[in-house]
């Protein structure tokens, strides 16, 4: 047993870290917020060159070979400084989906790209019932001649309209429920692809797809002998935890921010941090932000170590869901009429709870597959018993 | 990074569910406060509480000298969780015989208080059980405002006063005792001092307080012109305060025991939602997730507490964020367990055998109890000011 983090993976972290504070991260993440959009191509450029945004890439894709857990501490950072960078998109989901199921000449293509040029290759997977349910995805695809055919339509897809590569899960026509599902690497330019942006508060990178009739070679399948489905459960949880770990970073920040503010403001000809009724809000706070620490870097080892993971990631993702929802929504409280406006930082934190809460699934979601996966324990253990 | 246990620490694991298995009765659950309470239930503590000795496993974390294994922190987390999840009786030999009387002893006794007291507890002796004396009718979180009184007279004391909620002191043999010994100091929490007290004194007389169980768990101790010698104080006198504070740190680090005595109740509700049908229900799997991912960062939160401590790290507000935390769980849980059995929830805590009682009664009985939980150690209002001042270094 060891919680140290360990010598190389702290300065992944501390140098992150020095990179957003020395750009100024969230003083640009609160220009594109409330004016500009898009994300920040400045710090984006830097962590390309600084090796960031290979970081999970393998090292003759020009990345830097890093594991799993090395890709969660700068999400982390990423969180607490409110970055916005398409790394989590590019760098981490799909570089790691690709890894997994792409072929040689795929890789190269996307990956390189990503590595060398910070390009954004991005995940489009939910459509309109917008339950995270991968029985409903109703997006098609039919084979025609040597070609594929895709129809459908996917929406809040991150970054489609600055993408260079899109990742579009969809299901053979006539299937149904957990079968037929596959994954296509498309450029975001095809022909019958159309994007438009989607006005969410915030950051404005989420967009509608409509493809349609979109024809693709037989090339662009991604992994034609993977169980999409059981992949798709994969990636959800995998994403799950490095939303999880920006959540973490977020989250420490808006605590950090809240209780100096606490000893600064003074109402009453003391400072409100005095009461014990603001210090035990803030104590529950640091309280569950503590928790939240230990289970998303449980679930990050359990992944690099091989282990069945859905069910440390679905509690991981849950516990961010809810600890970041409580500690941004009072700490803006405790900001008073403050924290409501522009000014405050704490808004922007405030402002990302809904898009990290739905992204790579909500509560209801990761309730359910933890649920299985209980079943699926009960019924083991019965087996074995009977 | 590394989330498992030593493969040494895992081998111990499965010695002590076979030790579970051989020497407790078939699907043995146990709950907060009976083992005092019935002389059957402390019977088997106590006979448990040996065998656990004879196997060095009490105090497994002890140095060899004092009856213990110096076994690694690993060790003793293993010890705790799987205590608190079989609910192996006997293992606290009282209320803080192993948990703080002996380590705060192993810190601030003499050589002789610990070659006398420490052996006694390390082979699970009925001499070796404890009770804690700290409360008083008018001394609950405000502590060192207590007036039990201990007169020096020449190298001895002469102890008067009263102690109240002291769990299990009909069944101790000594009692950690906390009593002024100067009146005058500049601040009341310096003129305090740490006596061990034999209960079989002349003077001593314990009186039981019974709970809303029914069951006798709590007491009330008098004493009258009691005569302590000067063997009985621990560290110097005055230094009560310091003493009591190291006791409380180790009494708080309850998390992982307790934690998984939740997690056991959580796994006992599991299996009657599966039984049931209940997990298609989208409001009880999110209680149950939710209470099942709490349990597990509470005690993800104590063995990071735990290694901490190993690498000679100080720990002043970690202790007191997991009883906080756990005494938040502790009423969820309940709340939910009762809930999801109903009705016979309103079973009578003290004949859980019966018919009636669903899961052996184990969640009314953590639902009544609670309350006692939330305020033993340390209300888990006064745990939130401690992390206050000293985790985010918050002032009054």
């Amino acid at each position: 047993m060891e919680f140290e983090i360990g010598k190389d993976r702290n300065l992944i972290k501390k140098s992150a870290r020095e990179l957003f504070v020395k750009e100024e991260a969230l003083e640009n993440t609160r220009d594109i917020y409330w004016q500009s959009g898009g994300y920040d191509q400045k710090i984006w450029k830097k962590m390309v060159g600084l090796g960031y945004a290979g970081l999970c890439i393998p090292e003759k894709y020009m990345g830097q070979e890093g594991d799993f857990f090395d890709a969660v501490l700068v999400m982390e950072e990423i969180g607490r400084h409110a970055v916005e960078v398409p790394f989590f998109e590019a760098s981490a989901l799909c570089a790691g989906l690709l890894e997994e199921l792409g072929d040689e000449k795929q890789k190269k293509a996307v990956l390189k790209k990503t590595a060398a040029k910070g390009g954004i290759c991005t995940l489009a997977l939910m459509e309109d019932a917008a339950d995270f349910s991968e029985i409903n995805i109703a997006t098609e695809y039919a084979a025609q001649g040597d070609e594929f055919i895709l129809n459908g339509r996917k929406i809040f897809v991150p970054y489609a309209a600055q993408a260079d590569h899109l990742i579009v899960c969809a299901r053979q026509r006539g299937s149904v429920g957990r079968d037929g599902l596959a994954f296509f690497l498309l450029p975001a330019d095809a022909q019958g692809v159309s994007i438009t942006p989607m006005p969410t508060i915030g950051a404005k990178k989420y967009c509608e797809l409509v493809l349609d009739g979109v024809a693709l070679s037989q090339d662009s399948a991604l992994g034609r002998e993977a169980d999409g489905y059981t992949v798709l459960r994969g990636v959800m949880a995998k994403g799950a935890v490095l939303k999880a770990a920006e959540m973490l970073g977020g989250t420490q920040a808006a605590l950090e921010m809240t209780a100096k503010y606490a000893k600064e403001r003074k109402q009453f000809d003391r400072a409100i941090g005095s009461f014990q009724v603001v210090q035990h809000k803030l104590v529950e706070m640091l309280t569950q932000i503590d928790g939240l620490r230990n289970l998303v870097y449980r679930a990050a080892w359990k992944i690099d170590q091989g282990m069945p993971f859905l069910a440390d990631a679905g509690m991981a993702k849950i516990k961010a869901n809810e600890t970041y929802n409580e500690v941004c929504y009072d700490a803006m409280v405790l900001h008073g009429a403050y924290g409501w406006t522009m000014e405050m930082d704490i808004g922007v934190y405030l402002v990302k709870a809904k898009d990290l809460e739905n992204c790579c699934g909500n509560n209801a979601y990761h309730e359910r597959v933890i649920a299985q996966e209980y079943e699926a324990e009960a019924a083991r253990l019965a087996g074995r018993a009977g | 990074m590394n989330f498992s246990f030593s493969p040494q620490a895992e081998k111990f694991r499965a010695e002590l569910r076979e030790f579970v298995k051989n020497e407790l009765p078939e699907d043995y659950i146990s709950i907060y406060g009976d083992d005092e309470h019935y002389d059957e239930h402390w019977a088997l503590a106590m006979d448990t509480a040996r065998k656990l000795g004879q196997r060095g496993w009490l105090t497994i974390s002890w140095p060899k000298q004092y009856g213990g294994m110096g076994a690694s922190f690993e060790e003793l987390l293993v010890f705790n969780y799987e205590v608190g999840y079989w609910g192996i009786p006997g293992a606290g030999m009282g209320v803080g015989g192993t948990a703080w009387v002996g380590p705060t002893l192993m810190i601030y006794g003499t050589e002789e208080q610990k070659r006398k007291h420490l052996p006694l507890i390390a082979e699970g002796s009925k001499d070796g059980v404890w009770c804690t004396g700290y409360s008083e009718p008018d001394s609950g979180s405000d502590l060192a405002s207590l007036q039990t009184f201990a007169q020096r007279q020449g190298d001895k004391y002469i102890l008067n006063g009263q102690k109240i909620w002291t769990s299990a002191a009909h069944r101790s043999r000594w009692c950690w005792l906390a009593a002024r010994t100067d009146r005058d100091a500049p601040q009341k929490h310096r003129g305090i001092s740490l006596f061990l007290l034999d209960m079989k004194s002349p003077g001593v007389e314990v009186r039981p307080v019974i709970n809303i169980l029914g069951h006798h768990h709590f007491n009330e101790i008098f004493m009258n012109n009691v005569e302590l010698g000067p063997e009985s104080l621990v560290g110097a006198e005055g230094q009560g305060w310091e003493v009591i504070m190291k006791a409380l740190s180790f009494e708080r680090s309850i998390g992982v025991r307790y934690g998984a005595k939740l997690k056991r109740i959580l796994d006992e509700l599991k299996g009657f939602a599966i039984q049931n049908g209940l997990l298609d229900n989208a409001q009880v799997r999110h209680i149950l997730v939710g209470l099942d991912l709490e349990i597990k960062a509470l005690i993800l939160c104590s063995y990071e507490t735990a290694w901490k401590i190993s690498r000679g790290e100080r720990i002043i507000y970690e202790p007191s964020r997991d009883k906080a935390n756990l005494d938040g769980l502790v009423k969820r849980l309940a709340r939910f367990g009762t809930e999801l059995i109903g009705p016979y929830s309103q079973m009578l805590p003290s004949k859980r055998e019966s018919k009636w009682h669903k899961l052996k009664g184990v969640v009314e009985n953590l639902y009544w109890s609670g309350p006692a939980i939330n305020t033993a150690g340390g209300t888990t209002n006064t745990m939130r000011n401690i992390v206050a001042k000293y985790g985010l270094r918050m002032s009054a």
